[in-house]
This record gives structure tokens, C-alpha cells and sequence, in this order.
């Protein structure tokens, strides 16, 4: 676990689950996703279609959350519409990051 | 796979000498730290990495570096069992996470420290004339034995902001049954799904405020 694995590991197990479960819109805030030095946990959040999804988002990062500082929160979709905690926290829709993940593996088979 | 406990402690210093007020961070052993902080004494850290911080875990720790005023456990989605607190607690030193560690290097008594909001649940939770003791279960969970034959009624502190129907169902999971949620945040709230999830369960959501009409109920 050095400095650099801590975001790589997050990537990977974000794009795993991102992969095994479909229809989980996932999100990281808070001080380590707005790129502060100086973090005590790091937040992530898994907006879900219910709560079936939601225990098996949970499921599918529990090694990550056994490894790392992982402040993990489930919501559904009807309640992160009703805290509208996406804009209140300021958080940072990881889409960008499974895609990426995603092109990379893809690029990386194709030249395997 | 779980890290090993050596690149853990050594990302932890990582996190630790980042801070301002610290000026180096020695990684002793695969479970301690030494940090040495302007203004303050230096001070030994323990470190564990467990989903179930017990007993057995805590005196690990203190046996290989029992100067340590602090054991931490770096997952957040873990949780304390009250024999391991108590360890801690006969040990005189502080126990807590990644979190606890980065305030109490600011702080010149270390030993002294416990989350804020530990503090003021156990407190609370003690002073009602009905409750004749309590009993620390983990680290969120408290058994309190109330006076005139009342059975005994189990407390968790949830301290969210957004108290989820998924925080609801992660705690019973994590913590086994309970009969009460002590929202322990001002400004916390329960969602519809929250209060939804906690009905099917039997189980009272309450503000620090409400808390003492459940306890004189059965």
C-alpha cells in the first residue's frame, strides 16, 4: 500500500464492481477526491436502484473497505434524489475513471 | 487480498508526516509507529488493520510496543469490540482510526483522547435516572440495564448526516440486533427509507432528546 497503489487500488475495485454490477452510479467526495494532502478517510458513495443492489455493492468492496480507510455510503436512487447529497457534497461522479479503466484493459488485451 | 501489515503501517506514516505539525514519522514495527510532533512530546502509535478489532489484537499490540498511548485500526468499516476498548482502556492508552490518530498529534494527551462523539454518547447514555449501568458492547454499541425490572435495552450511536436505509442495515449486519439508533449528529437526519427499514426491524429511531421517553417505556 504505497502512496501511489492508494488511488490505483481504488480504480480497480470501482471498476470491478462497476463491471459485476450493473445500474450503481458510483461517486467519491470529500477531502481525498478533491485532491487534499491530507485525508483521514476517503468517501465513497454508491448511488443504487434498490437495496439488493446496495448490500451487493457492499459485498463486492468489502476487500477494499478491509484495506483502506474506506468510508463507504449506499444510497437509492430516491434517497440521494431526496438529500440531493451528490450536490451538497460536492461529489465527483467516477464514471470517467471505470471508462478510462475500461479503455486501458481493452487496449492493453488488444495489444497482449 | 489484505495488504500486509508492514505496507500498512508504512502508508499510514505516509499519511501521518503529512501533516503540518509533524515533524518525522518512524515505523518501529509492522504494528507501531513513533511520531514526533513540534510543541509535544513524541508518542508511540499501535496499528492494526482488522475488520474486528479484538481483545486478543489489542494485546498483540501493546506486547510488541507497550509504550504505545494509542492503538488505531485503519478500516473505517470495522468495528471496536468492548473487550478490545477495554484492553485499550486497562492499557491506558487511546484507541480509535486513521482519524483519531491524525487529531491526537495535535494534541499534547494522547492517552486522555477519545472520539468526540464516543464521548458524548456514553456520557449521555449514562446519566438517565432509570439506567442503573451501561455496558460497552463495541464501539457505536452500548447495553444499558435499566432500573425497576425493565429488560435491558441495546443502543447503537449512528452519528451520519444522511442516516440511509443502507446504514440501518449495515449496522445490524456489523453489529447484530439492537433495539434503538441514537442519531448522535445535531444536524443528522433519517431518510424515508431509514425509518422504513427501521420499523421492519423493530427498531426506534431517536435524537438525543427523545431518548429518555423510550428508556422509561418496556
Amino acid at each position: 500500500m504505497s502512496e501511489t497503489t492508494t488511488p490505483t487500488q481504488i480504480a480497480k475495485a470501482i471498476h470491478t464492481a462497476a463491471a459485476t454490477l450493473r445500474g450503481v452510479r458510483w461517486y467519491g467526495f470529500g477531502s481525498f477526491f478533491s485532491g487534499a494532502a491530507i485525508y483521514g478517510d476517503i468517501d465513497i458513495l454508491a448511488v443504487c436502484v434498490d437495496a439488493a443492489a446496495g448490500i451487493r455493492a457492499r459485498a463486492i468492496l468489502a476487500d477494499l473497505c478491509g484495506d483502506l480507510p474506506i468510508h463507504l455510503t449506499v444510497m437509492d436512487q430516491t434517497e440521494a434524489k431526496a438529500t440531493d447529497f451528490v450536490r451538497t457534497e460536492a461529489a465527483v461522479d467516477l464514471e470517467w475513471l471505470i471508462d478510462h479503466l475500461s479503455q486501458t484493459s481493452c487496449s492493453e488485451s488488444n495489444t497482449i | 487480498m489484505a495488504s500486509s501489515q508492514e505496507a500498512t503501517a508504512a502508508w499510514v506514516a505516509g499519511r501521518i508526516r503529512a501533516l503540518d505539525n509533524v515533524t518525522s514519522v518512524e515505523v518501529l514495527s509492522p504494528h507501531s509507529l513513533r511520531i514526533s510532533r513540534k510543541g509535544f512530546a513524541p508518542f508511540v502509535a499501535g496499528v492494526v488493520s482488522e475488520r474486528l478489532v479484538t481483545r486478543a489484537h489489542v494485546e498483540a499490540v501493546l506486547s510488541v510496543a507497550s509504550d504505545a498511548e494509542i492503538v488505531v485500526n485503519i478500516p473505517v468499516e470495522s468495528k471496536w469490540s468492548g473487550s478490545a476498548i477495554e484492553a485499550a482502556r486497562q492499557s491506558r492508552a487511546a484507541w480509535g482510526g486513521l482519524k483519531d490518530l491524525m487529531r491526537v498529534a495535535g494534541r499534547d494527551n494522547v492517552r486522555g483522547y477519545e472520539r468526540d462523539e464516543y464521548q458524548f454518547a456514553e456520557r449521555l447514555l449514562g446519566q438517565f435516572g432509570i439506567v442503573q449501568r451501561i455496558e460497552r458492547e463495541a464501539d457505536r454499541l452500548w447495553t444499558l440495564h435499566r432500573k425497576n425490572g425493565l429488560r435491558p435495552l441495546r443502543v447503537i450511536a449512528l452519528s451520519d448526516y444522511e442516516l440511509t436505509g443502507d446504514s440501518i442495515r449495515a449496522a445490524r449486519t456489523r453489529y447484530g440486533t439492537f433495539d434503538v439508533v441514537f442519531l448522535n449528529n445535531p444536524n443528522g437526519k433519517a431518510t424515508a427509507q431509514a425509518r422504513e427499514v427501521a420499523n421492519g426491524l423493530d427498531i426506534a429511531i431517536l435524537m438525543a432528546g427523545e431518548l429518555k421517553g423510550r428508556l422509561s417505556r418496556p
